[in-house]
């Protein structure tokens, strides 16, 4: 009785600890996110949901464990050929989701060391398809061919890639200081252009502008000319018409009017010439001499004034009684013109005879010396005359 | 033994010790369910207090370690069911398989040629199978096989709802 009460005791123990052990084994929470697939004697059966479960002791049990999250695997830097056998090195990120737990259980050993070897061998064929620009400048691109050919083959273990991203490209240091050369030309070539363009444009403002500037002073001197032209005309005319004015007067009135005029202007030039500031000395030339005979107008102006003769006529007159102060300027003027005549005339011309008085009655007269020598000294007389004028004339000038 | 004597020593309210130090181990242990030895022990040291001395000198420790497998096992059936009517209510909309996306229209990305083909959704594609369809079209989930959409095309669902 001892021993089969001990016996007893014993197995109410060892109940008490199987039932401990069984419902714990039996029953399971599973926690949200998860999903535990459930092996009857080592197959698979069914999946536990998140919650409470309980398994039916010592015939099912637990297989895997299976995460129905979100998850992600970096993928880690390879090397990678492109088609134009550059070296890259790049690596990527791979987002995945379970959405059957069996076939991720059971359709494949260790899920995540599946897909990143898929999705890098897929990188490594779709980069290895593409030029290094193409790969530089199509990221998208690869990463939908990368996530399709992935996707697909990861279907059978009940896994969707949800997307592949490629963080990195780095090609080799040297190729990236090429292409650093590049582009800084390619900016460079930009910054020339357009630097140019902007010269040529501002040469040919520059030129379109100074074009205008020269046709608007071209234009301006054309009707300047134009209007000195009018009032050269109108000047012309205006002379014309005094001209004729003159004329008129002097048809109806006297020519002498227009000798005394003639002569008055000259003397009045001769003063003007004297009394120039920057002549001291003034040389008559030759001519000048001959052209004092103009002074043979004033005489006749006098002559026709006080005389009985009437204008025009040539042979010179006797002169008016000596009392008549007139007469003998009359005389001496005339005396000076004929002595200027014949000095411009050659030696062997017929020399005037007798006195200045009668020299113009007697031009055909024969020479004699001492009307000569008369003659002479009277021309020295008159040009002394003359220069006292003139230099009184210069020093009232001065 | 010691536990024995223990409980030999201290009576039913051992019970209650023992039920509170697995409430306790519940709580701090994760992963591991012991609220129904907790709950179990706690049931039986009322059973003991409250066995009726008439049947004898109370229930000896035989009887109470009997008590106590019997309410742990019930305690775990009883809460199996109650969360199965109260609690497991499918409320949690979150991972759960496809089958939530049923109902959905989606738009072809790629056309649906031998069956197989993809669509766009959230930013991404679905393998989709169906009957054969051009790309752009609008369809429909009718079901989900693993991670692929069982489509079906709008019109065609639309027209099977017209005659129905």
């Amino acid at each position: 009785m001892f021993d089969l009460n001990l016996g007893i005791n014993l197995y109410l123990i060892a109940a008490a600890i199987l039932v401990f052990v069984v419902i714990v084994a039996a029953v399971k929470t599973v926690p949200q996110g998860m999903h535990y697939t459930v092996e009857r004697f080592g197959r698979y059966t069914r999946t536990l949901r998140p919650g409470l479960s309980i398994l039916t002791p010592f015939v099912e049990r637990i297989g895997d464990k299976i995460n129905m999250r979100e998850q992600v695997l970096d993928v880690p830097s390879q090397e990678v050929i492109t088609k134009d056998n550059a070296t890259v090195t790049a690596n990527g990120v791979t987002f995945f989701q379970v959405l059957d737990a069996a076939k991720a259980a059971y359709e494949v050993t260790d899920l995540e060391v599946a897909i990143l070897n898929l999705t890098m061998t897929n990188i490594r064929s779709v980069m290895g398809s593409m030029d290094l620009d193409e790969l530089l400048s199509n990221r998208d691109e690869i990463n939908s061919r990368v996530l399709r050919v992935v996707d697909s083959a990861v279907d059978p273990w009940g896994v969707r890639i949800t997307r592949i991203e490629i963080k990195d490209i780095n090609p080799p240091p040297d190729l990236t200081a090429a292409m650093a050369r590049q582009m800084k030309a390619e900016r460079e070539k930009r910054a020339l252009v357009l630097e140019a363009d902007g010269a040529r444009l501002a040469a040919i403002a520059r030129a379109e502008g100074e074009k205008q500037s020269l046709i608007l002073a071209a234009e301006g001197r054309r009707e300047a000319a134009l209007r000195d032209a009018e009032a050269r005309e109108r000047a012309a005319q205006a002379e014309a018409n005094a001209t004729t004015s003159v004329s008129e007067a002097i048809a109806k009135g006297s020519v002498q009017a227009i000798n005394y005029f003639v002569a008055d202007k000259y003397v009045g030039a001769l003063r003007d010439l004297a009394a120039a500031p920057n002549q001291r000395t003034l040389i008559l030339p030759v001519d000048a001499v001959a052209t004092l005979g103009s002074l043979a107008g004033i005489a006749e102006i006098a002559r026709e004034a006080f005389g009985p003769h009437p204008a025009g006529a040539s042979p010179p007159t006797p002169p008016p009684p000596a009392t008549d102060p007139w007469s003998d300027i009359n005389a001496r003027l005339s005396g000076v013109t004929r002595a200027a005549e014949t000095a411009a005339a050659p030696q062997s011309a017929v020399p005037p005879a007798g006195p200045a008085r009668e020299a113009d009655a007697a031009a055909t007269a024969a020479p004699q010396e001492g009307v000569r020598t008369d003659r002479f000294r009277r021309i020295s007389e008159a040009t002394e005359a003359l220069a006292e004028r003139l230099a009184r004339h210069d020093l009232g000038g001065r | 033994m010691l536990l024995l004597a223990v409980l030999r020593d201290l009576g039913p309210y051992a019970w209650f010790i023992v039920g509170a130090l697995f409430l306790i181990a519940e709580v701090v242990l994760p992963g591991i369910n012991l609220i129904w030895f907790g709950a179990a022990a706690s049931a039986t040291g009322l059973a003991a207090l409250a066995w009726p001395p008439a049947f004898g000198s109370g229930l000896g420790w035989e009887g109470q370690m009997v008590a106590f497998i019997g309410f742990a096992a019930v305690s775990v059936i009883g809460a199996r069911f109650l969360a199965a009517r109260r609690f497991d209510d499918g409320a949690d909309r979150v991972n759960r398989d496809l089958t939530a996306y049923v109902g959905r229209e989606l738009v072809l990305a790629e056309p649906i040629v031998a069956g197989h083909g993809r669509a766009h959704w959230g930013d991404s594609l679905w393998r989709v199978t169906g009957p054969d369809l051009p790309a752009g079209e609008r369809v429909r989930v009718v079901g989900v096989d693993g991670a692929t959409l069982r489509v079906e095309p709008v019109h065609a669902v639309l027209g099977e709802a017209r005659t129905a």
